[in-house]
């Protein structure tokens, strides 16, 4: 059995969707982790709470593992059987890891927000509803990440295992991954004013919108991203069927 | 039920010899708030402070303060019956007693006669604390005697010598120089040493003069000397002494058990008994205090507060039954610009998920509430991301076990597992439609194709985007239109226009100018121009109501609209991660036929971790959907919760003729 240089790309397209992924969700995770830490340090009985706080940042790794998983199954490694995959349909996969791994540094945002809601949560524990709503804020650019990722594999049609994507396309699939993915690091910015945002809802309950309003700001160039993204995938034809 | 009850001001009098009645009446009836008269005045008028029986006082916190004492020690011998999950999911069975209705006295002297025989448990609870101490040194003093049973030494030697001084103890075996250290450093002959290597360690045996007591106290135990300290009953050779101490051990231990039973009868006796007692006792002392709020003239009693409309005429009644129609009772609506208290008034199916309303804000008095709008779309959705029918069911039995267990005690358990038992429904329902049964499971190892699939994720990724998209447009315009029918309800209709008629203007002029540039369709011109003009008009609004931040209204709508596509990534996510945690389970078990036990447990492990990860998720991108894009569009909540002078009885309840 030959293996095609597009079977390799496409390996490396799942390893840079879960690898970069992961690390965004890692430092997300080890973020709000250590304020958890300090928080149970003082109060055992807040170890449920400051889990589910701790959980929050990990779902981009789950994205990311989620677009390996559909890249190696539609490449046939899931089967054992990757062949002579052309290069094209790998540069589309690596243009999808690249699309939801980078955005998944959105987590690190994510996780700075998450950390503000257990230790505020900590001192008022009616602060977990609306301080998990300032963590998730911040996944939005994930989503997007996750979103143009699957829009590419499906409307160039490898999701179905049909590789007959032309090369100019595949390459230019790329510039909407970086765009997209690029974009999703505004999350730490925005991770940042949820973090005050949290703080200004427990000392002020009624901030709560005020404050999702600046959180939301940050958003505006994620979607800057995702609009060249899906701009660029309108341009190449993609969506014409 | 699409906004707050509606609530009245009332004001109390009654004559002051009813007060005690009055006040026992509200507290069962727990349907007035009572505000604090000096803080919301009745015109000019100046009340005193009623008398506050101090001396009942007193006596309710001495009383509570025993009890809780003796309570303290007994709840950790309560029954408890069956493991950790049983615990969770069955009903706590309390002992329920009778609510106590006579007077302060009568209740003290009943609970006193009580509490004298229960407070046994304090002297039974600190012979357990002395038999633990004694149980420990023993314990100490067994592996003491351990290190130096068969060296020979009689234990008589440690005792105080007239003229010399001995000393036994240890170091770790990597300090076995220190013994001749020592001697070099003692310099003097009157200080004698003897080691013996023995398990790991070297045994030390120090003896002097006593003149040399102190000397060689601060050599040794300015190193790594761990010094062997027996009481001075202790003689003859330590294995003889060890035997001893293990029979001592073990009558410590029975004793121990025996102790326990003793707490654990007076618990069966007293627990439930005095848990009603304290219970009594707070309700008691709540209407003592309630008194603080109230004013007096010389002979009236007045008190003031909110009570829901529809409940004046019961207030009423109650108030006059309770004085002998020796009172008045004025009620007037609420004005909506006063501090008016806010409870839902929405039926009981939907009265749970006014928790996650809760959760963001209550509404304010004059504001819709959203709950009625808000409990559909979140079981939609939250099914929709979820959209595993396995784990539907799931959640539903776990929704149901705790609905009938803690839920029937417990209000916030009770609202919690009913919203449970929703969501498991609604992702059962949307779950089967998605096609979702622990993920592919059903085809990949049973060759079964789950019935009544509509659509399925992975493999229709673009439709159910479109999808989210449709969704997601119905969701915001309804938010939208609510805002709409609020600015108009309050007359607010430049704001009406400003802030909602424009997105009818903008979002299809949008639409077609976007259609028309995708080059999906083409419309007449006259459609176009209109799009234009449309949308020339709206930005123009925009811009004037908002300067330059109407940019980011413009981005935000269309963030807003994006943000939907979330139903489609958990979904996805859901379906990807179960699928995968399937192809895993089946490769390991093609390794050898052994591996289809592990497999077996990887795939049983793995679909429960992602069932809870994915129901996290579904949760907050479900609450998120709400709280940000849809609430942002008309609601901002902030209202005060109606508080209600109420009793809380959990270990008591009372019959209707205890109050006649």
């Amino acid at each position: 059995m030959t293996i095609g240089t597009g079977a390799v790309l496409m390996a490396i397209g799942a390893g840079i969707a879960v690898g970069c992924s992961a690390i965004g969700s890692g430092i997300g995770v080890g973020i709000v982790g250590s304020a958890a830490s300090g928080v149970i340090s003082e109060r055992p009985e807040k170890f449920g709470m400051a889990l589910v706080f701790t959980a929050v940042p990990q779902t981009q790794a789950i994205y990311g593992l989620l677009i390996a998983i559909l890249i190696l199954q539609a490449g046939g490694f899931l089967g054992g059987t990757a062949g002579d995959i052309p290069t094209p349909a790998g540069i589309v996969a690596i243009a999808a890891g690249l699309s939801v791994g980078l955005a998944g540094f959105s987590a690190i945002g994510q996780g700075i927000a998450a950390a503000s809601g257990v230790a505020n949560t900590a001192e008022k524990p009616e602060m977990f509803g609306r301080g998990v709503v300032f963590a998730a804020v911040c996944e939005t650019q994930a989503i997007y990440g996750l979103l143009i990722a699957v829009l590419m594999l499906a409307l160039t049609g490898i999701l179905s295992s049909d590789f007959s994507v032309e090369m100019p396309i595949a390459i230019g699939l790329v510039g909407a991954g970086l765009a997209v993915g690029l974009a999703g690091f505004s999350a730490i910015g925005q991770g940042i004013t949820c973090s005050s945002g949290i703080a200004a809802t427990a000392r002020n309950p009624g901030a709560i919108g005020r404050s999702l309003v600046f959180a939301a700001m940050s958003e505006t160039f994620a979607i800057f991203g995702l609009l060249v993204a899906i701009l660029i995938l309108f341009g190449l034809g993609l969506f014409s069927g | 039920m699409f906004y707050p009850a509606r609530m009245s001001n009332v004001l109390i009098g009654v004559h002051q010899r009813w007060l005690l009645e009055v006040t026992t009446a509200l507290h069962k009836q727990g349907e007035l708030e009572i505000l604090d008269l000096r803080s919301v005045p009745v015109g000019d008028v100046t009340f005193q402070v009623p008398v506050i029986p101090k001396e009942d006082l007193e006596k309710i916190l001495n009383i509570q303060f025993r009890i809780d004492r003796v309570l303290e020690i007994l709840e950790p011998y309560a029954q408890k019956t069956g493991n950790l999950l049983t615990s969770i999911f069955s009903r706590q069975e309390q002992q329920y007693v009778p609510g106590y209705s006579g007077s302060h006295d009568g209740l003290f002297s009943d609970i006193l006669s009580q509490l004298d025989r229960a407070e046994e448990v304090l002297k039974i609870q600190e012979d357990l604390k002395k038999n633990r101490d004694h149980y420990t040194s023993c314990e100490g003093y067994i592996a003491s005697l351990e290190r130096l049973k068969g060296t020979g030494i009689s234990l008589s030697y440690l005792k105080p010598a007239p003229f010399t001084h001995f000393i036994a103890g240890y170091v770790k075996e990597e300090h076995s120089s220190l013994p001749d250290r020592w001697l070099a450093e003692a310099g003097t002959d009157e200080i004698s040493l003897y080691s013996e290597k023995k398990d790991g360690i070297i045994l030390i045996f120090c003896v002097s003069t006593n003149n040399h007591r102190d000397a060689l106290s601060d050599l040794i135990h300015a190193s790594w000397f761990n010094q062997l300290v027996f009481p001075e009953s202790f003689s003859g050779l330590p294995d003889d002494m060890q035997k001893q101490e293990l029979a001592l051990l073990s009558e410590y231990a029975t004793k121990e058990q025996k102790l326990q039973e003793q707490l654990t009868d007076y618990a069966h006796t007293y627990l439930s008994l005095l848990q009603a007692y304290r219970e009594e006792l707070i309700l008691r002392r709540e209407r003592i205090d309630i008194n603080r709020k109230f004013g007096t003239s010389r002979d009236v009693s007045y008190l003031r507060g909110w009570v829901r409309q529809r409940d004046e005429e019961k207030l009423k009644s109650l108030i006059r039954s309770a004085t002998g129609e020796e009172c008045f009772v004025i009620t007037e609506p609420a004005d909506p610009h006063d501090d008016v208290p806010v409870r839902y008034d929405n039926p009981s199916w939907l009265a749970p998920f006014e928790l996650l309303t809760t959760t963001f804000s209550r509404p304010r008095y004059d504001e819709i509430d959203p709950t009625p709008f808000f409990a559909p779309a979140y079981l939609l959705f939250f099914g929709m991301m979820l959209g595993d029918a396995g784990y539907g069911l799931i959640i539903a039995l776990v929704g149901w076990l705790l609905y009938r267990g803690p839920g029937r005690t417990d209000a916030s358990f009770r609202d919690m597992s009913y919203i449970l038992l929703c969501s498991g429904v609604a992702d059962i329902i949307l779950g089967t439609i998605q096609g979702g049964w622990f993920g592919d499971l059903l085809p990949r190892f049973f060759n079964i194709q789950p019935p009544f699939v509509l659509i399925e994720p992975l493999n229709s990724p673009i439709l159910l985007f479109q999808i989210a998209l449709i969704i997601g447009t119905i969701h915001l315009n309804l938010g939208i239109i609510i805002g709409l029918w609020e600015n108009i309800r309050n007359r607010l209709y430049s704001a009406a226009i400003q802030e909602n008629i424009i997105w009818f203007i903008l979002q299809p002029s949008a639409a077609v100018l976007l259609i028309q540039f995708f080059g999906w369709t083409t419309f007449p011109s006259i459609i176009t121009n209109l799009a234009i003009g449309g949308g020339l008009i709206g930005l123009a609004v925009l811009f004037l109501k908002k300067g330059p931040m109407g940019f980011f209204s413009l981005t935000g709508f269309l963030g807003d609209w994006l943000s939907y596509v979330r139903i489609l990534a958990l979904a996805l996510a859901t379906g990807g991660i179960a699928m995968t945690i399937n192809i895993l389970s089946e490769m390991i078990a093609s390794v050898h036929p052994f591996m289809i036990v592990p497999a077996i447990i990887f795939c049983i492990a793995g679909q429960f971790f992602n069932l809870a990860i994915q129901t996290l998720g579904s949760v907050i991108h479900a609450l998120r959907l709400h709280y940000i894009e849809f609430f942002g569009r008309f609601y901002s909540g902030g209202g005060r919760e109606f508080i209600p002078f109420r009793e809380n009885r959990i270990y008591t309840h009372v019959n209707n003729e205890d109050y006649s």
